[in-house]
């Protein structure tokens, strides 16, 4: 599966990852005040082709990724799914 | 179910007509079955076992020709694949900042997709992509930078268990 770019940034804005550095391309995930996991932000527009990496680095799979895009999946999901996995 | 009753003669001439073998047709003679209950039996049971033979031969073949043209389509595949993933590790000195050089070299693998390419740097979890490989790698060590400077720029303990990994590891790397 392949994402759009703004679909991509659109994901970290609905799981509230903060945007760092000065051109704004890394994300992270502050939880209890530390930084837990980060993503890089993609430029430019068109396909993401490191969709895969990108989705891994959120701990994601394919279909949550896919829900992620649509909407069923949001950021109370995705917590959840990350305490799951004991990551927070 | 009804029933039909054959005579030997006709059951001879069916048996004749569809399975008999020319060594057959001598050594069970016509005159001889229609007399010898027995060898028509014989003749019949020896001739239901090669047809079920035959069966079993006809539908062991339909499934060897099915297995060979799915082995055929998975070798396709397999060459289309292995086509379209490829990969090649390389070591990079320069982390094309004004600001920052490396004391050590970075491990980048790239990945060629029909997309574009991937440059993947697995020992800090960060990617870059384009078209190019200069693009991809472009992309990466802008990255590297940025996440560096981020790390740098937070309280050690406000660090999760990886981000201090990665801070750690770029901290031996860049000066």
């Amino acid at each position: 599966m392949i994402i759009k770019k703004k679909e991509a940034i659109k994901i970290l804005g609905k799981f509230e990852l903060s945007l760092k550095g000065k051109k704004e391309r890394i994300a992270i995930l502050r939880h209890n005040g530390q930084i837990i996991l980060s993503t890089a932000v993609p430029k430019g527009r068109g396909d993401m082709i490191c969709t895969d990496k990108f989705r891994k680095q959120l701990y994601l799979d394919q279909g949550e990724l896919a829900d992620a895009v649509r909407c069923p999946f949001g950021k109370k999901e995705w917590i959840e799914k990350l305490q799951s996995i004991n990551l927070i | 179910m009804k029933t039909q009753r054959y005579s030997a003669e006709e059951v001879m001439d069916s048996i004749e007509a569809s399975w008999m073998k020319p060594k057959e047709k001598k050594a069970f003679p016509k005159s001889t079955i229609n007399n010898d209950a027995n060898a028509v039996v014989e003749l019949v049971s020896k001739h239901v076992e090669r047809f079920h033979l035959h069966q079993i031969f006809e539908e062991t073949k339909t499934e060897i020709s099915l297995l060979k043209s799915n082995f055929v389509e998975l070798k396709k595949l397999i060459v289309d694949l292995q086509g379209k993933i490829e990969s090649r590790n390389v070591l990079v000195l320069n982390l094309r900042s004004e600001k920052y050089t490396l004391s050590n070299p970075i491990s980048v693998v790239f990945e060629y997709t029909p997309e574009g390419i991937v440059a993947s740097c697995y020992d800090l979890n960060m990617f870059g992509e384009g078209i190019t490989e200069d693009e991809a790698l472009t992309d990466l060590c802008e990255i590297i930078v940025e996440y560096y400077e981020m790390l740098k720029s937070e309280k050690l303990e406000n660090l999760g268990k990886i981000p201090t990994i990665h801070y750690n590891y770029l901290r031996l790397i860049i000066k």
